[in-house]
């Protein structure tokens, strides 16, 4: 019986896992998809949850519900990641070799990355891209009744470039539908140029932002955050006041990835950005959050990486050539 | 919603969505047409 590993069962691994089942003999082919818990978030909703416009229990289900039959579901940490002798080794069930590997652990804000972040965080700074980040920023948002509100972005690449911008848009709707958007200075700090990453949209962006009174600071490299004085601080000496800061981490990949030495020092694995697979590991493929491509981190993308993998991987086992090409296409 | 009239369409589309991710996304459904990544992108970059 030969083997394919999936690490990771979010967006891209379920979907690959669920492809894949389709697609291979079952009388010839194991699938084992590894995931560190079985909550499967749906990522766009932490968005909404700040606003009461989804539901904390709509946005999260179960992963196994997601995976279909003929697949094995394995829950726990990874230990590591040997490409040369092609061994999972998992934290608490045992070790999985494999025929085929499929990566898609994803990526993570870490506060800690910047200094002093981690000490405010639940206090008097707030995040929306976990689970338990958007609950605790709702609570946060429904206590506010005026000053300056901060959004900071601590540097990309983030997942979904474009939330934060959302975030402002949605935050000035729901303060004029509280009454309160005349006793709040919404400010949008971000490392970047201007509202977005691209020049045109940045342009039509900064007017909307001009349009809703969203002050945006630009070219902002925050290097820590004094909660006692509620000031974020640029490695410039630049400060920026707030009475409460909606901030986006620095994102990392896996620390197991670099722990396993096949990622960068961020955590994101090294890959031709057309094929998606690792150099001189003609059986492994990454895709979505984790890889060290630069496209979008978001979900859309996975969603057309995945349709390359299907394409190659069949390829592969068929020993045919692999003509399918990732354009870091998000929609 | 009044101040979403201009994007009230993309926003029920994003709450929208939320069915088609659970329903046709997460299953690995095909949703379109393998040059469809490819639309109104320069060919000569992905060629290289």
């Amino acid at each position: 019986m030969k083997k394919l590993v999936i690490l990771g069962a979010g967006c891209g691994g379920t979907m690959m896992a669920n492809k894949m089942r389709k697609l291979l003999d079952r009388k010839e082919w194991d699938i084992t998809i590894i995931d560190r818990d079985n909550h499967h978030d749906y990522q766009p909703g932490y968005l909404f949850v700040p606003f009461g416009i989804n539901t904390e229990k709509e946005i999260r289900k179960t992963k196994r519900e997601f995976i279909k039959p003929g697949i094995t579901f394995v829950i726990s940490e990874l230990a590591n990641v040997d490409w040369e002798k092609q061994v999972i080794t998992t934290e608490t069930a045992g070790k999985f070799s494999y025929d085929i590997l499929i990566m898609s652990t994803g990526c993570e804000t870490l506060p800690e990355e910047v200094e002093g972040l981690a000490e405010t965080w639940n206090k008097t700074a707030y995040g929306f891209y976990s689970y338990d980040d958007c609950i605790q920023l709702k609570k946060a948002l429904a206590q506010f009744e005026g000053g300056r509100l901060v959004i900071n972005i601590a540097e990309m690449p983030i997942k979904c470039p474009v939330a934060p911008l959302e975030f402002a848009f949605l935050v000035d709707w729901h303060l004029h539908e509280r009454g309160i958007r005349d006793k709040v200075d919404l400010q949008f700090v971000t490392p970047l140029t201007g509202a977005f990453t691209k020049p045109v949209a940045t342009q039509v962006l900064n007017q909307a932002c001009k349009e809703k009174n969203i002050n945006i600071v630009p070219n902002f490299a925050i290097g820590a955050v004094e909660g006692d004085r509620k000031v974020i601080q640029a490695f410039d000496g630049t400060e920026v006041e707030y009475d409460l800061l909606v901030s986006i981490p620095p994102n990392f990949g896996s620390q197991v990835m670099i722990d396993s030495d096949v990622a960068d020092p961020m955590g994101y694995i090294p890959v031709d950005k057309h094929t998606l697979q690792p150099e001189g590991h003609d059986n492994v493929w990454v895709l979505g959050d984790g890889t060290n491509v630069p496209t979008s981190k978001a979900g859309a993308v996975a969603h057309y990486q995945a349709d390359v993998l299907e394409e190659n991987i069949m390829a592969y086992i068929n020993g045919e050539a692999q003509h399918a090409r990732s354009d870091g296409h998000a929609l | 919603m009044g101040l979403l009239k201009d994007t009230k369409i993309n926003h029920i589309s994003k709450l929208l969505f939320k069915w088609a991710y659970y329903n046709l996304l997460l299953s690995g459904t095909w949703l379109g047409p393998p040059s469809l990544q490819l639309a109104g992108k320069r060919m000569e970059m992905i060629k290289k």
